[in-house]
């Protein structure tokens, strides 16, 4: 019988499913998962005043602050997924999110203009010293669009660390991360989607994040645009932002990355709902896109992790009838 | 704001007040990078859950540098060395010494009835100790420990993080110098919901890494989560009770455990006041807090926060027309900012301001500063012993349904 386990974080619902031969055992195993997942949500929570993000952010314009590790490496691979997908994953959205109303919380007080505030190279990163720095007062970092994927992925290793091989969990079920499938089974099958016809993600070892401009009521294509958000969006119909156009997203309905590490399909999918070309996404990386409500479009030479069920056939064109 | 300033400044509150929607209290922590002019070379003993949340805190301190870390457990070798980067792990205290004799602290973070011998062969070895909460587990350990860092001539600081907590001293400030007048009331709770297992794949070690659920050793809830909180009150109100009654149970984790996950204690003091404390590994309502109730006002804690709820009757003190508020229920609560008239200058009030690092960041902070400064150890050996001699005495009550009488001789080193 598989053990289930919860915690609230990042604004969301974790949920761990794990599978051994003791209770016991797995309960200790999944809640230092858990904890691991706290750790993360106290570091990376831009809501919450006490977490290293805020602080990070009062002392945007000042000299770097020093983070732990894992922190470091989150911002580095920010960095690194916003150079690559040309700026359409941004971790420095707040400010406009406020602008756009999107974020009840009151900003800061600035003449730095917004395109300054949210311009990615303002973050600076020394690996000697392990700190990071914001160059503009008014910066600061909203980790929405990656820090569940990456809580995951240290979960993960705390999961494999202490022998847990076969486990599913997801987080606010927008990205989940798989290991050993369950015994009998290739792959743990994840719906992308509410409906019968609905894609899924076959996952063995691997991780899925699903990001959705529009985010229906029940669905878990619904990718949360700030991490532990004490207050909803007021327009739901546009919570992924294009940082070009400075707005709600236009673009694809929907985009599902399979791929190793969470935290990197977490923030691929946000790029790819924000604009981002599925040819900028790393090769080694899985892409199912839904530029329609109808169709599902597999991104060709890459690994498939996606199995799309039959479309539900059109209803046939009345034909001619005499009048 | 350092613990032993006596009462908060008029201009820092009434700043406070201006900015944000409810005084909280936080004071020097925005320094982006602590400053300690000097660089320490540590050792880490024992990487178990509070070890590895020590890992994360440590690569905080830019002059810090953890040199070595070591632990009888081979899988927590392996999971420490992800977060402990560049330092060697060692299987033992003594084969890490050999190796690094230029170490110039030892953070002990062993299971609580393992604290001694690691606590003597570090100040032996000539080392600043940091030494984890409870002491130890029983009052001869602790006394033991508490003789030999006397001796050693060393900084020897216990992790009773609520004197290091910037919130705290703040608060500790406004209650000394009679914020809420005469304290009537004391409670406590901690609430989490776990269940305090740790895993374990060899049965071999399960006992040994299960120790908080062995009745022989273990301190169970008034050691682990209770002691902490039995010191911040100390701290705060210069007094310890006289007589403690305990009653427990296993509520929510009906595994065979003998270690009630539920607890309740009252505690009296001479005066006839009383501190009521509970705690549960089965309800996370509330989690972990403090109240002190005041004829003039009740301060409520929750570590990376702090409040202030005043009497109707309590006399106005100017500041509190600007002071920021936060609703509870039928109480409305001042929120109090230490360093608020440098936040407000920097006009960072208005976002609402909370400690940016876990308690245990401030603790080793200020066992660093004393290392390299000389300042004040903010919890000795002694003062160790007398919070924990109270979790012993809990424990006691509830371990053998008794009340239990503490004389004042249970709370000292000799």
């Amino acid at each position: 019988m598989p053990l289930r386990l919860a915690c609230q974080a990042m604004g969301t619902r974790f949920e761990l499913v794990l599978t051994g031969q003791h209770e016991d055992q797995l309960r200790a195993v999944g809640e230092l998962a858990l904890e691991e997942i706290q750790i993360a949500h106290r570091r990376w929570n831009a809501f919450a005043s006490d977490s290293m993000v805020a602080h990070l952010a009062r002392c945007a314009g000042g000299p770097g602050v020093k983070v732990d590790p894992e922190t470091f490496e989150l911002l580095h691979l920010c960095v690194e997924v916003a150079k690559n997908s040309h700026g359409f994953f941004n971790p420095l959205l707040g400010p406009l999110l406020r602008q756009l109303g999107l974020r009840d919380d009151i900003p800061e007080e600035t003449t730095t203009p917004l395109t300054t505030l949210i311009d990615v190279k303002g973050i600076s990163l020394d690996p000697d010293s392990c700190s990071v720095g914001l160059a503009r007062a008014g910066m600061e970092l909203d980790l929405g669009a990656i820090a569940k994927g990456a809580a995951l992925d240290l979960a993960a290793q705390v999961l494999i660390e202490e022998g847990v091989n076969c486990a599913l969990m997801h987080g606010g079920t927008s990205t989940a991360l798989a290991l050993d499938p369950p015994p009998g089974k290739d792959a743990w099958q994840v719906a992308i989607g509410t409906d019968e016809h609905a894609p899924q993600a076959l996952l063995a070892n691997t991780a899925l994040s699903v990001s959705a401009a529009h985010s229906r009521h029940g669905s878990p294509i619904a990718s949360s645009s700030a991490t532990g958000q004490e207050h909803q969006p007021r327009n739901r119909h546009s919570h992924i932002l294009d940082p070009h156009q400075a707005c709600g997203t236009r673009h694809l309905l929907a985009a599902a990355v399979v791929g190793p590490s969470a935290a990197a399909c977490d923030a691929w999918s946000t790029a790819l709902v924000a604009g981002c070309r599925p040819t900028d996404v790393p090769a080694d990386l899985s892409l199912l896109t839904q530029p329609s409500p109808d169709s599902w479009l597999l991104s060709p030479g890459r690994p498939n992790c996606f199995r799309i069920e039959p479309c539900i056939p059109a209803t046939p064109p009345p034909t001619a009838a005499p009048f | 704001m350092h613990p032993s300033n006596p009462s908060p400044d008029r201009r820092t509150i009434l700043m406070a007040g201006a900015g944000g929607a409810a005084t909280q209290i936080l004071p020097d922590f925005l320094a982006a990078r602590p400053y300690l002019g000097a660089d320490l070379r540590v050792g880490l003993v024992g990487v178990g859950r509070q070890g590895r949340a020590m890992l994360v805190e440590l690569g905080k301190f830019d002059e810090v540098t953890l040199v070595a870390y070591c632990d009888t457990d081979e899988r927590r070798l392996r999971s420490a060395s992800r977060r402990a980067r560049g330092a060697q792990g060692y299987a033992t205290q003594e084969s890490m010494l050999a190796a690094h004799p230029d170490l110039d602290a030892l953070l002990i973070a062993t299971p609580t009835h393992l604290h001694r011998e690691p606590c003597e062969e570090g100040l032996a070895a000539e080392k600043h100790i940091y030494c984890e909460s409870p002491l130890a587990h029983t009052l001869a350990d602790c006394r033991a420990i508490t003789a030999a860092a006397s001796s050693a001539g060393k900084v020897f600081q216990t992790g009773y993080q609520g004197r290091a907590n910037p919130v705290y001293a703040l608060a500790r400030s406004f209650v000394r110098s009679g914020a809420i007048r005469d304290v009537v009331s004391l409670a406590a709770q901690s609430n989490q919901k776990n269940s305090w297992r740790t895993p374990s794949s060899d049965p071999a070690r399960e006992k040994a890494l299960n120790w908080r659920l062995d009745p022989e050793v273990s301190l169970g809830l008034p050691g682990e989560l209770g002691a902490q909180q039995f010191d911040v009150l100390h701290w705060f109100t210069s007094k310890y009770p006289v007589r403690v009654e305990a009653s427990g149970a296993v509520l929510a984790w009906r595994d065979g455990r003998k270690i009630p996950d539920t607890v309740h204690a009252k505690m009296t003091y001479k005066d006839g006041s009383q501190l009521d404390w509970s705690a549960t590994l089965g309800n996370t309502y509330n989690g972990t807090q403090e109240l002190l109730m005041g004829t003039m006002g009740t301060v409520r804690l929750a570590w990376s926060h702090g409040w202030l709820f005043k009497e109707s009757d309590a006399p106005t003190q100017g500041w509190e027309v600007y002071a920021n508020r936060q609703q509870f229920h039928n109480d409305e609560g001042i929120t109090l900012i230490a360093d608020a008239t440098k936040l407000a200058s920097q006009g960072k009030l208005k976002k609402g301001v909370g400690l940016p690092h876990p308690g245990l960041y401030y603790g080793l902070e200020s066992f660093f500063q004393s290392i390299a400064k000389g300042s004040e150890v903010i919890c000795s050996a002694e003062e160790g012993l007398r919070a924990t001699a109270i979790a012993i005495k809990v424990q006691a009550a509830l371990s053998t349904g008794m009340p239990q009488d503490i004389d004042e001789s249970d709370l000292t080193s000799k």
